[in-house]
């Protein structure tokens, strides 16, 4: 029982970082229809950056955490104006601008494995918050901070697309291009800002996980399938579906270790995508079109 | 010298699963990543058929096709019913779990470890153990796999499937059930890569989980690709080239732990580039002088 609830702490904090990126990949999903595998590259990246910056270079963590934002949010925006926005100018289907991500995908791995190499990244110690007891389990630092960094960010986007005009102007295109053209939304300013966001909110994510298990420039494919397997267990095009879809992914596969062994974990979180394709396909938050949701 | 059967024995593998992949992504439009997977079920089904029942060739690879479609439905139904976006996730997903498959069930597949000493096919008493006669062997299989995937694509069968792509409700609307057709293609596709991967666990005789990696289904993608989506021929020109162009880079010199990553990113810019200035890809879908050549081979459209 004691292992079950410390396998139920480390799911949620897990799961907390996880949304993270899922936000992200939701959000460029629903505001501007593209299926972002390249999200999985924009957060291997953001990690190496912060290591490159703390760890490296020996600058303060602040100084790493600002680059990394920095630098993830050009990338994302940058992957929209070079490659997103020429392809769809000409024309392009959804299908070329899938495969067009996953070739950026594996363009920025590969990358990060040339510079970093494939071994593990380890961060030295970074513990500011101390891990305390919960009962009879037991929370780290680390997930203390990607409980507090999920619930936050994730509080702090919902209000932004709630409250804020530009925010107010993503739902508008998210829920019908056209019609937000009409009304004098500029549409492809809408999309940089989406996708230099959702990179962004990837960037506390390969932090934590990175502290957590170290940096592995191929832990971007498994990131980025999370992601998007959260997006579609909690809805397409629900922001909050996805945050809640990667918390049960997390769950699912720490729990999972309970009863079988650890080297299933990944195929655990498939068969959780599996169960919800065929018995609820439009998710929790579900029946909606790609937007309404946000 | 063998090393150049060799390259032409790659070249004839990669062929059959560049040409099945494509009637999956380009004849119709569906965007899986699990073409490896199912390359890998084909190969450890027919290694599994040599070594632990010792049954003839041609029954591992008949296995090996029956199994690999068998497999493929499980996530062609699930997913194939409801929208594209739920493919490309579900067969991810499935990439990751036939490689947790063959790492894990040890008692089936001796784990990481892999399975050595594939025996040399052997058809009706002839043995095909020479790079030179398995060639042949291999070009045979590659010109069965890539006629019956020019067969589909000249067929009735091939406008629904074009159908499907271009316009999935006008397709439906036209009578045709579209979803019964996605689910087909997407078997046949992956019976085909079944048999290649069977071709290739007797090529090799040796094979081992690392070799149905996620990069290899991106490898077979960017070969539909370059060569033209929608084009069975161009298919295998994309197959040709791009197994050739990498081992230019040996001649590159570089230090050998990059190599696996600089040929990654090659693929990936050359991917890139292809779409965004060669869409069509070498040898686009309606290319007059090769349909001309089609038609006079009997696959007219």
């Amino acid at each position: 029982m004691e292992l079950l609830l410390q396998l139920t702490v480390n799911g949620i904090a897990l799961g907390a970082a996880y949304a993270l990126i899922a936000l992200g990949f939701a959000l460029v999903w629903s505001v501007t229809g593209v299926f972002h595998l390249a999200h999985g590259g924009v957060y291997v990246v953001s990690g190496y950056v912060i290591y490159l910056v703390a760890v490296q270079l020996r600058l303060p963590l602040a100084v790493a955490v600002v680059a990394a934002v920095a630098v993830a949010a050009a990338l994302g925006w940058g992957i929209e104006r070079a490659i997103y926005e020429p392809l769809r100018r000409r024309g392009a289907k959804s299908l070329t601008l899938i495969v067009s991500s996953l070739a950026t995908l594996i363009f920025l791995i590969n990358l990060a494995a040339l510079i970093w190499g494939t071994e593990a990244r380890r961060f030295e110690d970074f513990a500011v918050i101390r891990g305390r007891p919960i009962g009879p389990a037991f929370i780290s630092g680390v997930e203390i901070a990607m409980i507090a960094s999920g619930i936050v960010l994730f509080a702090l986007t919902v209000a932004f697309l709630l409250y804020t005009r530009t925010g107010r102007a993503m739902r508008a295109v998210a829920d019908n291009p056209a019609m937000a053209a009409i009304v004098g939304v500029n549409i492809r300013a809408i999309h940089s800002i989406t996708y230099a966001m959702g990179a962004a909110l990837a960037v506390p994510a390969a932090f934590l996980i990175g502290l957590q298990h170290g940096l592995n420039p191929y832990a971007g494919m498994f990131a980025i399938l999370i992601a998007s397997a959260a997006a579609i267990v909690g809805g397409v095009g629900s922001v909050a579906g996805a945050a809640l879809g990667a918390v049960l992914l997390a769950l699912a596969q720490n729990i999972g270790i309970w009863q079988l062994p650890s080297y299933w974990q990944e195929s655990i979180a498939f068969g959780v995508l599996l169960a919800f394709i065929v018995l609820r396909p439009q998710g929790f938050f579900g029946a909606q079109a790609p937007g309404k949701g946000l | 010298m063998d090393y150049l059967y060799t390259v032409a024995i790659l070249a004839c593998i990669y062929a059959i699963l560049s040409s099945s992949f494509n009637l999956i992504l380009g004849l119709t439009g569906l965007f899986a990543l699990s073409h490896a997977a199912f390359y890998g079920i084909g190969a450890y089904t027919a290694a599994l058929f040599d070594l632990s029942l010792q049954l003839p060739f041609l029954v591992g690879v008949a296995a090996a096709m029956l199994i690999a479609g068998a497999c493929s439905l499980l996530i062609s139904v699930p997913s194939l019913r409801i929208a594209g976006d739920y493919l490309v996730i579900a067969s991810f997903g499935f990439q990751f779990l036939v490689y947790a498959v063959f790492v894990n069930v040890k008692s089936l597949t001796k784990g990481p470890a892999g399975l050595p000493g594939i025996h040399a096919p052997e058809i009706l008493g002839m043995r095909f153990d020479t790079p030179q006669s398995f060639l042949l062997l291999a070009a045979a299989m590659a010109f069965l796999a890539i006629a019956a995937a020019a067969r589909i694509s000249a067929s009735p069968f091939g406008r629904i499937l074009r159908g499907v792509r271009e316009d999935e409700i006008a397709t439906r609307a036209l009578g045709k059930d579209v979803v019964r057709a996605k689910i087909l293609v997407f078997t046949v596709g992956s019976m085909l890569a079944g048999g290649a991967g069977a071709v290739f666990a007797h090529h090799s005789s040796f094979i081992s989980p690392d070799m149905f990696l996620l990069d290899e289904s991106i490898y077979i993608l960017a070969m539909v690709l370059v060569g033209g989506a929608g084009s069975i021929l161009g298919s295998v020109l994309g197959a040709l080239v791009l197994v050739v162009l990498p081992e230019a880079l040996r001649f590159l010199d570089l230090p050998s732990v990059l190599v696996g990553q600089a040929r990654q990113m090659l693929y990936a810019v050359v991917l890139l580039g292809f779409l965004l200035y060669r869409p069509q890809g070498l040898i686009p879908e309606w290319s007059r002088p090769v349909e001309r050549i089609f038609a006079r081979l009997g696959f007219s459209r």
